[in-house]
């Protein structure tokens, strides 16, 4: 095996591990957080700080009965949470995550901090996503009990809704950095404006960032915009049946659905790995830095805002929102056009 | 690509569309039916992928496998599924849908020759990889406007005509 091509598996079962760590630490960040938002301490018995807290939460999961409803369609039943799961990692494979690097001079030539390099990646990641929108309805729909199903329905309903303005929200971003590349697109937010103004794409889209972050919170079925689990109307919506792993499947998908989302508007909007003070080759810190801030918000926001009612959402969405980002498009190709930027 | 492992990936993806699109039409379960046609268009974007167009595979899976099937879903699920799979599977008219199909497949074969079809995934296609974007907006909206407005022109109506049945049955 040539070194490049150990260093590519070795890279690629990195974002593996990474990505299931990540989303371990997320579940304790996000109750610490939000014990810290309600003035509570949040999980401290297990391990110093609480820190051992997920380690625990998944061994219960993994000694709980896996159950089935008699009526349930056993196949797709199965399958639904896989689909969530596979599609929550398959997306995170085109994102880069940092400048070339040779690992400290251990290889020849240089490598891309990213699994895959794909000259499409900004489809990649849309198709993925509009893909993951299937384990939700077939959890759903196979269960055969009322709250999965209306969970599920509503969830499609949803994520169609708000698909159309991540699109549009994406497409403005490949207007103004004229690639579908990843690594492109980051490569030109390098460098600052007057000196001190970091040429990041938020700079020239804000409501490009706003509308992403907002789909993006959508489609991740992440509060106020979590509709398909309210717990309040619905139990569980549509993983109300669901135990055991394939319960934790599910909620593994949401939580790198989310890091997901953070990273790719990291390096839509936020310069990706470029930033002051660090060399080129340690930028994955500053993309880390992002991320964590991305991820922080979205805790934040969940604990801070309460759910919309149904009707708003769906106003919100057609109404507001897709207006919004097809002006936002409109303008932009405009200035593209005319300014040649 | 070697060329071998090239005309494997066409052979077992082209199997395999055409074995997902029959599964599609005689299932009883019409979500079951639904989910071979998500297969078949998943095969479907795996050609696009050989042949080098990956600009309209990503467009095929985004388009009908991401919006256009979940629409379908979404219908679907609220049918009487006991009720729906007790009748028979193929109505009185299959014939004609027989025929209809047996038209497309010789319209295909007839279209096989190279010389007859200019069709924009073509140009596309033979374009290299990054180019197959803007090869398909330049063809769009110079050689094929007219047909592009047309197409335009129909979704409208058909949008049209979706918004009055709806206010019809909320009038009613």
């Amino acid at each position: 095996m040539s070194p490049l091509l150990l260093a590519q598996v070795a890279l690629t079962l990195f974002v593996f591990v990474m990505l299931l760590s990540s989303a371990a630490v997320m579940v304790y960040v996000e109750r610490k957080v939000a014990a810290l938002l309600q003035q509570r301490l949040g999980p401290y018995l297990v391990g110093p700080k609480g820190l051992l807290q997920p380690i625990a939460d998944v061994v219960k999961l993994m000694f709980k009965e896996e159950l089935r409803p008699r009526a349930a369609d056993a196949l797709l039943f199965t399958l639904a949470p896989i689909i969530s799961a596979t599609a929550a990692f398959a997306a995170f494979a085109v994102v880069p995550f940092g400048a070339e690097t040779t690992f400290f001079g251990l290889l020849d030539e240089r490598v891309r901090l990213q699994v895959a390099d794909v000259n499409v990646a900004v489809l990649v990641i849309f198709a993925i996503a509009s893909m993951s929108v299937y384990g939700i309805v077939l959890a759903g729909w196979s269960a055969n009990s009322k709250y999965s199903l209306l969970g599920g329905l509503r969830s499609s309903a949803q994520m169609i809704s708000y698909e159309l303005s991540y699109g549009l929200a994406l497409a403005t971003v490949l207007l103004v950095g004229n690639s579908l590349s990843l690594t492109d697109l980051v490569n030109r937010q390098a460098g600052t404006w007057l000196g001190f103004i970091p040429r990041w794409f938020i700079f020239v889209q804000p409501l490009g960032f706003f509308i992403y972050m907002t789909a993006g919170i959508a489609e991740t079925n992440r509060a106020p915009f979590d509709f398909p689990e309210a717990e309040q109307e619905l139990v569980a919506g549509y993983h109300t049946e669901y135990s055991s792993m394939s319960f934790a499947m599910f909620f593994l998908a949401e939580y790198i659905n989310m890091v997901t989302v953070s990273a790719v508007a990291t390096d839509l909007f936020l310069g990706g790995w470029h930033g002051p003070l660090l060399p080129e080759s340690l930028g994955w810190i500053w993309f880390l830095i992002k991320v964590a801030a991305l991820l922080f918000f979205y805790v934040w926001m969940r604990w801070t805002l309460p759910r919309y009612r149904y009707d708003q959402l769906m106003a919100f969405g057609w109404k507001v929102l897709l207006p919004l980002a097809v002006i936002n498009l409109l303008v932009t190709a405009a200035g593209v056009l005319y300014f040649g930027l | 690509m070697p060329i071998i492992a090239g005309h494997i990936a066409f052979y077992y993806l082209a199997a395999a569309s055409i074995a997902s699109a029959v599964l599609a039409v005689t299932r009883r379960n019409p979500i079951h039916s639904m989910l071979w046609v998500l297969a078949l268009f998943l095969h479907v974007a795996g050609i696009f992928l050989l042949a080098g167009a990956e600009f309209l595979a990503a467009v095929q899976v985004i388009l009908y496998a991401g919006a256009i099937l979940v629409f379908y879903l979404f219908f679907l699920m609220l049918l009487d599924l006991p009720g729906e799979t007790a009748e028979p599977r193929f109505g009185a008219h299959w014939p004609l849908c027989a025929a209809a199909g047996l038209g497309f497949a010789a319209l295909a074969w007839f279209a096989r020759d190279p010389g007859l079809v200019p069709t924009a995934g073509r140009e596309a296609a033979t374009d290299a990889s990054p180019g197959s974007l803007s090869a398909v907006g330049h063809v769009l909206f110079t050689r094929f406007t007219l047909p592009f407005e047309i197409v335009s022109l129909i979704l409208l109506a058909a949008i049209v005509g979706a918004v009055v049945v709806a206010k019809r049955k909320a009038g009613a």
